[in-house]
């Protein structure tokens, strides 16, 4: 049997999988909305490299959901923005000074939204003490730093952060356009 | 991972960036940016046409080249920005801060006008 489409086109297809009879259990669960998100965990050391890794995966999600019209080119620029910012947010600011550790990203993709999860085991912020950089003022006071949050917050539907076990994970949300 | 290429045209340095500005890649090109007011060139092209993927270092690194160069009465252009790119230039409101170019010889012919 040759399958024509990816393991994640049929996945992310939802309902209408299974054309070529490489049909996945989840294909009918999903034509009822009431199958479970399909979810994809990495586990990497905390370093700036790693990060391409998990983005490049990402990224093939993202674009399989466009091809299925399910998530706009735009927006998915815009989930990879806040992935990108989310990544080096825990690889600069959660492990300075001390040892690196883990950083552990969760993708979910359900049929109303896709969501991330970036995890480590570094220090905690606080995210309300972090101000939104300055865009209205002239060139000199265009920012050079500080857009990480902003980035996040700005592309995504929810952006919570919690503390648990030892761990602060960064929930981000988008909800995917109704077809 | 950036590759970066560096050319001449009529006194204007043009930039043609190609994959990642990042965190990981931005100091690399910090210190051509260093090197370019060190010898004075300031005015600067950066055609984004090939650049995939920038983020918040990224942004920094031209952000501050842009600040700089415009103390010393210069200024940085952008040429075909497309993409993830546009997008966090739009959200950060840089579209407005630079001149954003079709071309890159409309960008450098602007600095003659």
């Amino acid at each position: 049997m040759i399958v024509t489409g990816t393991l994640a086109e049929r996945l992310f297809r939802g309902g209408e999988g299974g054309k070529h009879g490489a049909r996945m259990p989840m294909s009918e669960e999903s034509a009822e909305g009431a199958a479970e998100p399909e979810l994809f965990r990495f586990r990497v050391p905390a370093r700036l490299e790693y990060r391409e890794a998990a983005r490049t995966f990402i990224t093939y999600v993202c674009d399989q959901l466009a091809r299925n019209e399910r998530l706009s080119e735009e927006l998915g620029h815009r989930v990879i923005s806040a992935f990108i910012e989310a990544f080096n947010n825990a690889v600069i600011h959660a492990y300075r000074g001390r040892q690196t550790g883990p950083i552990e990203v969760e993708l979910a993709v359900g049929q109303e939204k896709l969501s991330l999860r970036v995890i480590d085991e570094g220090h905690g912020f606080s995210p309300d003490d972090v101000p939104p950089p300055p865009l209205e003022g002239d060139v000199d006071s265009l920012p050079e730093g500080g857009m990480g949050l902003f980035i996040m917050r700005s592309f995504m539907d929810r952006v919570d952060f919690q503390q648990e076990k030892g761990q602060n994970v960064l929930i981000m949300e988008k909800i995917l356009p109704k077809k | 991972m950036l590759d970066y290429q560096k050319t001449e045209q009529s006194n204007v340095t043009i930039f043609a960036l190609k994959g990642n500005l990042d965190a990981l890649t931005a100091p690399a090109l910090k210190k051509e940016i260093e090197a370019l007011l060190a010898a004075r060139r300031i005015q600067v092209v950066f055609d984004l046409q090939a650049l995939d993927l920038i983020d918040s270092s990224g942004v920094g690194a031209i952000v501050s080249l842009f600040k700089r160069v415009r103390t010393l009465q210069g200024d940085v252009k952008i040429a075909r920005l497309r993409g993830q790119p546009a997008e966090i230039f739009k959200l950060l409101r840089l579209d407005r801060a630079f001149e954003l170019y079709d071309s890159v010889d409309t960008a450098v012919s602007k600095f003659h006008a």
